[in-house]
């Protein structure tokens, strides 16, 4: 098993990497879709985040089928952020967010019993 | 065929193997990667647009280097003794007779430390195991362990929240009985086998880490051994109804070789650990920038204040770095040079226990598994601190006069 933890080496300026997933409303009201808020927790919210950048349509609808049921709403659309925090000398700032992908959803992605 | 050829030929194969790995086999993996090789080898080459092709001469450096290592590791034995010889070197390493007491007080730290984050940690609690349970089909792929414990329902079962909730009682139960040494072969084995399959379902939703594995292993381990030959509540009762005194010094040929592994396990994990980093990034690891990015990175999602502290220490972090690869890399020096592991395991404790101040990765399992030398920390140093400071007179529980010389064994 390949597994590289802490072994690639980083440099002054390098920037620490922050996967955020944004869920997007019919009326464009933005949510994020926190860790917490999936079973698991943050390390299985890295596994979500990483489907819904490389699209992966099951797990997305399977999710957002979830989310839409335990919260009472309606998704458009899924938006995968870097929001990447910059790493300079002693300090640390954030850097301008990435846009990894959108995720448009269709209505069969949906939980046919949510508002 | 005489061992002497033999070790020539062995030597011929090493060097032939070694120039073909450095002189020949990069330029066959260069025209595979520009597609001008034979059809298989150019087949070989997948992804030539994610990656340059110095990552797959650097793979194939590796590659070969390691089979030269495993294949001598191997072989070497083979040529330089004779098959009794070897099955002597092999009983006398693994099989030497060895007090039950030190198997015994691994049992009892690595079974008590298990247990303890089973019922208190939440990583591994009842909530944790709802959550995971909650997340949909598509997320499983279940690890062949699971497989494996499920096979009579198929490849792709998937265990309910209910079945897990009862085997993570029936594993906190077993864990009490190990603990206490009660039907202790039984109790260890329903431990390691509830644990490894509670771990392999966490495990079976695409993240892996590896903090646990020694430790399932070491538990497998110890429902194999007599490790609850004392110390427990099984040899206490047979005790009651014999005429046999002092079990504290009962040997058996059976309680060496799980110490030994565990031990050696350990040496081969952080090397390999050490060995990753400077695969990755060579003296750019050590180059304090990197340990600090790691810290913040953790100590913020975890929100520790004296990892953000750490991470903003940009000398202390060179120095930690060099500590790290250093200890790492030398690990397993303590198996060679036992009197070592009076540096090497308190700087361990040291440097797990700062981990889990700072926020970065926790390893509670391999400090709770340091147990495992506890034999050398007492054969090569622990014996005679007892005796200056005024803890031991006459003899000891292991058998041993506190007048005789130390045995060189790490584990007897």
């Amino acid at each position: 098993m390949d597994y590289p933890m802490y072994s690639m080496p980083h440099f002054e300026g390098d920037k620490i990497p922050r996967l955020a997933v944004v869920g997007i409303r019919d009326n464009s009201q933005q949510i994020d879709i926190r860790p917490e808020e999936i079973g698991g927790g943050y390390w299985y919210f890295q596994v979500f985040a990483g489907a819904a950048t490389r699209a992966d349509e099951n797990v997305i609808r399977d999710m957002v089928r979830m989310y839409e049921t335990r919260h009472n709403v309606r998704l458009a659309a899924l938006r995968v952020e870097n929001r990447p925090l910059l790493w300079k000398g002693a300090q640390v700032k954030a850097a301008p967010i990435e846009i990894l992908r959108t995720y448009p959803l269709s209505a069969a992605q949906h939980n046919s019993t949510s508002p | 065929m005489t061992r002497r050829r033999a070790r020539v030929i062995l030597l011929v194969c090493a060097v032939v193997w070694i120039l073909f790995s450095t002189l020949v086999a990069p330029r066959i993996v260069q025209s595979a990667y520009d597609g001008r090789s034979h059809e298989i080898l150019n087949r070989m080459i997948s992804g030539r647009t994610a990656h340059p092709v110095e990552f797959y001469l650097k793979r194939w450096s590796i590659v070969s280097w390691t089979a030269l290592a495993v294949a001598m590791a191997a072989l070497l034995p083979l040529v330089l003794f004779t098959p009794s010889q070897l099955s002597k070197i092999w009983r006398r390493y693994w099989f030497r007779p060895a007090p039950v007491v030190y198997l015994a007080l691994l049992r009892i730290i690595a079974v008590g430390a298990q247990l303890i984050m089973l019922l208190m940690e939440d990583g591994y609690s009842l909530r944790q195991l709802a959550g995971l349970a909650s997340l949909p089909d598509s997320m499983y792929k279940p690890l062949p362990a699971l497989q494996l414990f499920l096979l009579p329902f198929g490849l792709d079962a998937r265990p309910s929240f209910a079945l897990l909730t009862v085997i993570y009682w029936i594993t906190a139960v077993a864990g009490i009985g190990a603990l206490l040494g009660c039907k202790s072969r039984f109790s260890l084995l329903i431990f390691a086998a509830g644990n490894t399959f509670l771990q392999a379902f966490a495990y079976s939703f695409g993240d892996l880490h590896h903090r646990e594995a020694l430790m399932i292993i070491t538990l497998w381990l110890l429902a194999l051994s007599p490790a609850g030959g004392v110390l427990s509540l099984d040899s206490y009762l047979a005790r009651r109804n014999s005429s046999r005194r002092r079990p504290l010094q009962r040997k058996s040929i059976l309680a060496a070789w799980p110490i030994l592994l565990v031990q050696n396990l350990f040496g081969l994990v952080y090397l390999d650990a050490a060995l990753r980093k400077l695969y990755a990034g060579g003296a750019n690891w050590v180059n304090g920038y990197t340990l600090q990015y790691y810290i913040y990175s953790d100590a913020s999602r975890r929100g520790s204040q004296f990892g953000l502290w750490l991470a903003q220490q940009h000398a202390a972090a060179c120095v930690l770095s060099w500590i790290t690869i250093l200890w790492e890399g030398t690990f397993f020096l303590v198996l060679i040079f036992p009197r070592l592991v009076w540096v090497y395991i308190p700087v361990g404790i040291g440097l797990h226990a700062g981990m889990s101040l700072a926020g970065v990765a926790s390893f509670p399992q391999f400090m709770a598994l340091y147990a495992a030398f506890i034999p050398l920390l007492w054969n090569y140093g622990g014996r005679s601190l007892a005796i200056k400071c005024g803890f031991l007179r006459g003899s000891l529980a292991t058998g041993m006069q506190v007048t005789d010389r130390v045995v060189q064994q790490p584990v007897s």
